[in-house]
């Protein structure tokens, strides 16, 4: 009887386990598959998973009519699609996060010298994400990182932009490895940032760092809207209207360009913070008083 | 005074004196046993079962209850457990759709119908029906603890020392629980009844088993009881040997060997009855045949002397007349012994009539007062001589019995109370006993010792005549009385002590005076007998002369025959009428005189036909009596004859 209780607990949990981590998945990421779109003044070329994009691409179509004429790529399988076509329209590659680009750069048709490309990254800038943490935990600079070995261009662009913060790092061996990591990680740690690599695009890590901060009182800082929903405190993030106003103007300046910019063979962008998204329940659980979303937007819009 | 088994008796019911009695050992008190031995065992095997039964089921049902309980909350902890464990960072993040979804799932698994996720902070999520009676629900609640996902366990190890953050409850429905309680309990009821039923029946088999044998064994029994000693019990041991046998196929087989004894004894008692009842019947018939041996000699002796002492009574009667002054004294003397033989002869032969059973009591009315004044009369001169005062009391009182024997029993009691009691007194007493009247002869006399009182009523038994002295009688008058009481009834019983006297006394129905006939007048003086004509017939010339001889002096008639036909040829001619013809039973040459009687009976039917004989047996004495003859024993004695010559005068003076 035990056993087949024990045996139905395990299915029931199971079952509980697997349909929560898809009914809670954050959807940060974007898919796969890179489909041709029609638009109107510019080309665009979406991923696989539309229902994600879509917001975006409506926006980025739904715009004011464009100068030039350029494609737009949405997503890295589109990226990779735009770069490797022939011709030298300019093309401008959105959503991709660091490491899609850091990959994307790898690809011989990326040294083309006759193509003008843009880049509109989907995460803000750390230095926006240091701001977010600053604005809210004023004093705290013990910031906690958690990380793979293919997150060091990351790594790199956060300590360029922590100066006067008490970085700390700790690698995983892989995104299904983290508790260990994690113990050793959030005693000396004020908060958690989760980046948006391995780690910060799975859900059950991100689900497993979330937990183990909550568990030991720690906040935990992202750049993704469904990170906050899950338990983060807060996140700056971008908006799809935002982000594809920001695509269009970045088209706009590539396409107005007489040629590739010298030495470089993309115009990189990161995306611009919209609003900070904070987590009341998470605040009042960690005993924060924490000033209104509005504010600390201004705060962090106002600091770069 | 006490006798040794009065005493015995008394010491064996008085109890012993306080103090010196040892302790009375306790009586084992009788064991009751109701109902049968099938039924005890029954009882014996069902009732342990049926305990044992009840007891296990009652065990294992609730062991089986228990469990189920355990499962049902173990079930219910369990998923609350397992909502609180998904439901942590959601409610840390007050996610209320991550909640909702929670809770959904755990709804759709079906094993609770309702869940409630909630925290202080004011998040309340719920899924499930809502409104259910409180009695069919049962709550469970797990406290929402945040905890690493590493240690993220359906025990919830590792959190017990966090606060709580929330709380979640879930609703399990007990209907399902309770249905399946009860069919636990029912089939806990029905396995223990099915265990009854399997229990009563194996043990009433068994019962049976054992009960048939001795059933068995008591019906042998009651049989051997009942004398029935040929029965046996049917009852075999599976065992070889009979000391590893089944103990009721021992004890049949002892009860059979029982009987085998009983059957063997039996036959060798019945073979001891028989044998004894041979040697009995033998000795009751050497008995029969020595009494009728002896009755057959009496008579035989009666016979062959009365016949000489006949003869010579009439001799010396006719002889006494004729005889001078010297010769009288000794032919008195002749004529006393004679008597006395008489008297002997007469004895035996009443003895040999007693015995024969042919005399028949003819019973009347006995005034005792006239009977007394007869008996005083004839016993008035032997008191006289002997000095004995008589004393005689009637009380008015009558008796229905036979006179003459009645009178000659008491004239022979009073007779030897004289005798043995010179100078005394006698007292003869009637006393009314119910319906009876005693008659007792009492005297103050030497009195019979205790020794002699039980013989005393024996022939020829005498107590204090070693002598045998004849003058004192013969020791045979007693006999005689014995067998008259007993021919009237009753029986003579004796009380006496040494030099106190004897008490004799009979019992005998009591009469009413109002029916007693007149007593007959005296007898008439004899008649004289001149010309009576007499034919006399015997084979003995003695007899036939000395017979002349008498009645001629008597101034009779007398013709005389030797033989029947001598004297049927007298009977026959028609010129000699005989008045009285006497003849002899027994004639020479196996003669019979009844064929004389019957002939005179025939040609002379006025002529008194008188059988005259010694014969005293008694298949004579009761073919006479059946013939009725008229009998006179020898010796006759003359003034007997006489009389009755007498009455044959008297009958031919009154034609």
């Amino acid at each position: 009887m035990a056993t087949t209780l024990s045996t139905a607990a395990r299915r029931l949990a199971g079952r509980l386990l697997g349909t929560a981590l898809v009914l809670g998945g954050l959807a940060c990421g974007p898919g796969a598959a890179a489909v041709p779109a029609q638009g109107v003044g510019v080309a665009v070329l979406q991923d696989g998973e539309p229902a994600q994009n879509t917001e975006f691409v409506r926006h980025l179509q739904g715009g004011p009519a464009q100068a030039g004429r350029f494609t737009v790529s949405v997503g890295a399988n589109a990226a990779r699609a735009a770069i490797e076509r022939p011709g030298n329209e300019p093309v401008v590659l959105t959503l991709l996060t660091r490491l899609e680009f850091e990959s994307l750069k790898a690809l011989p048709a990326w040294q083309r010298a006759d193509r003008r490309i843009g880049v509109l990254l989907r995460d803000p800038a750390m230095a926006a994400q240091l701001a977010v943490v600053d604005a809210v935990l004023p004093r705290k600079r013990r910031l906690g990182v958690i990380a793979t070995v293919e997150s060091e261009p990351l790594l790199r662009e956060l300590r360029s932009a922590a100066q006067g913060w008490d970085l700390r790092v700790e690698y995983a061996p892989d995104a299904q490895s983290l508790a260990a990591v994690l113990r050793t990680l959030l005693p000396g740690s004020d908060a958690l940032m989760v980046l948006p690599d391995l780690i910060g695009d799975d859900q059950a890590a991100t689900l497993a760092v979330l937990r183990a901060a909550a568990a030991a009182g720690v906040p935990v800082f992202g750049a993704c809207d469904g990170l906050v929903r899950s338990g983060g405190l807060a996140a700056a993030v971008s908006t799809p209207p935002q982000l594809a106003r920001q695509a269009q103007a970045l088209g706009r300046k590539i396409a107005a360009a007489s040629s590739p910019p010298s030495g470089q063979a993309a115009l990189v962008e990161t995306a611009a913070v919209s609003t900070v998204k904070v987590n009341a329940s998470v605040a009042r659980a960690l005993g924060l008083r924490l000033p209104g979303e509005r504010e600390l937007t201004e705060r962090v819009t106002a600091a770069r | 005074m006490t006798t040794p088994a009065a005493g015995l008796a008394t010491a064996a019911t008085v109890p012993p004196p306080v103090g010196e009695a040892e302790p009375t050992p306790a009586l084992p008190v009788a064991l009751r046993v109701r109902g049968n031995l099938q039924h005890d065992l029954l009882r014996l095997g069902v009732l342990p079962c049926a305990m044992a039964s009840i007891a296990l089921t009652a065990w294992f049902t609730h062991s089986r209850l228990g469990v189920l309980e355990s499962a049902f909350n173990a079930e219910g902890h369990a998923v609350a457990l397992q909502v609180a464990a998904l439901s942590d960072l959601s409610l840390y993040a007050g996610d209320q759709p991550a909640l909702q979804n929670v809770a959904n799932a755990a709804l759709r698994a079906g094993q609770v119908t309702r869940v409630e996720i909630s925290n202080s902070a004011g998040v309340f999520v719920s899924a499930g029906r809502s409104g259910m009676p409180v009695d069919q629900l049962r709550v469970y609640t797990a406290p929402v603890t945040l905890r690493e996902a590493s240690r993220a366990t359906a025990d919830g190890a590792g959190a017990a020392s966090r606060p709580p953050i929330g709380l979640v409850q879930v609703f399990r429905e007990t209907t399902s629980y309770a249905r399946e309680r009860t069919r636990s309990l029912m089939t806990g009821i029905g396995i223990a009844l099915v265990a009854l039923l399997v229990a009563w029946a194996a043990v009433r088999r068994m019962a049976r088993t054992v009960t048939r044998p001795l059933r068995r064994i008591s019906r042998t029994v009651a049989a051997l009881q009942a004398g029935h000693f040929e029965a046996r019990c049917e009852v075999v041991g599976g065992a070889e040997a009979p000391a590893d046998a089944h103990e009721l196929a021992r004890l049949a087989h002892d009860v059979n060997r029982l009987a085998e004894r009983l059957q063997r004894n039996q036959q060798i008692s019945e073979d001891r009855v028989r044998e004894a009842t041979s040697v009995a019947l033998e000795r009751m018939a050497e008995a029969e045949q020595a009494a009728l041996s002896r009755a057959r000699f009496l008579a035989a002796a009666s016979h062959d002397l009365r016949q000489p002492l006949h003869a010579m009574g009439l001799f010396i009667d006719g002889l006494l007349p004729t005889a001078n002054a010297a010769q009288r004294p000794a032919v008195q003397r002749l004529q006393e012994s004679t008597e006395f033989m008489g008297v002997l002869l007469d004895d035996l032969l009443e003895i040999s009539r007693l015995d024969a059973q042919v005399l028949t009591p003819t019973v009347a009315t006995v005034p005792l007062a006239l009977l007394f004044d007869q008996l005083a009369a004839q016993n008035a001169a032997q008191a006289g001589e002997a000095a004995v005062r008589l004393v005689w009391r009637a009380r008015g009182l009558a008796v229905r019995s036979d006179p003459a024997l009645l009178q000659r029993v008491l004239g022979n009691l009073v007779a030897n109370a004289i005798r043995h009691t010179p100078g005394g007194t006698v007292l003869v007493a009637a006393r009314r006993r119910g319906e009876r009247v005693t008659i007792e002869v009492r005297d103050n006399g030497v009195g019979i010792a205790p020794i002699h009182q039980a013989r005393i009523f024996e022939e020829f038994y005498q107590v204090a005549n070693t002598e045998r002295d004849r003058r004192q009688g013969f020791g045979l008058g007693l006999a005689i009385c014995s067998r008259i009481a007993a021919l009237l009834g009753t029986r003579i019983t004796l009380r006496s002590a040494l030099q106190s006297g004897s008490n004799f006394a009979l019992a005998l129905p009591q009469a009413d005076l109002a029916t007693t006939p007149a007593r007959a007048v005296a007898p008439p003086a004899p008649l004289p007998l001149e010309g009576l004509h007499c034919l006399v017939v015997d084979d003995d010339p003695a007899i036939l002369q000395a017979s002349r001889t008498l009645l001629a002096l008597w101034g009779c008639r007398v013709d005389c025959a030797e033989t029947a036909a001598q004297a049927q040829a007298l009977l026959a001619d028609p010129g000699d009428a005989f008045d009285v013809v006497l003849c002899d039973l027994q004639l020479a040459g196996d003669e019979d005189g009844m064929a004389v009687i019957e002939s005179a009976r025939r040609l002379q039917p006025d002529a008194l036909a008188v059988l005259v004989s010694g014969a005293t047996g008694p298949e004579v004495l009761q073919r006479l009596r059946h013939d009725g003859v008229t009998l006179l024993t020898k010796p006759v004695a003359p003034a007997k004859l006489r009389a009755l010559l007498s009455t044959r005068r008297k009958v031919l003076s009154l034609h």
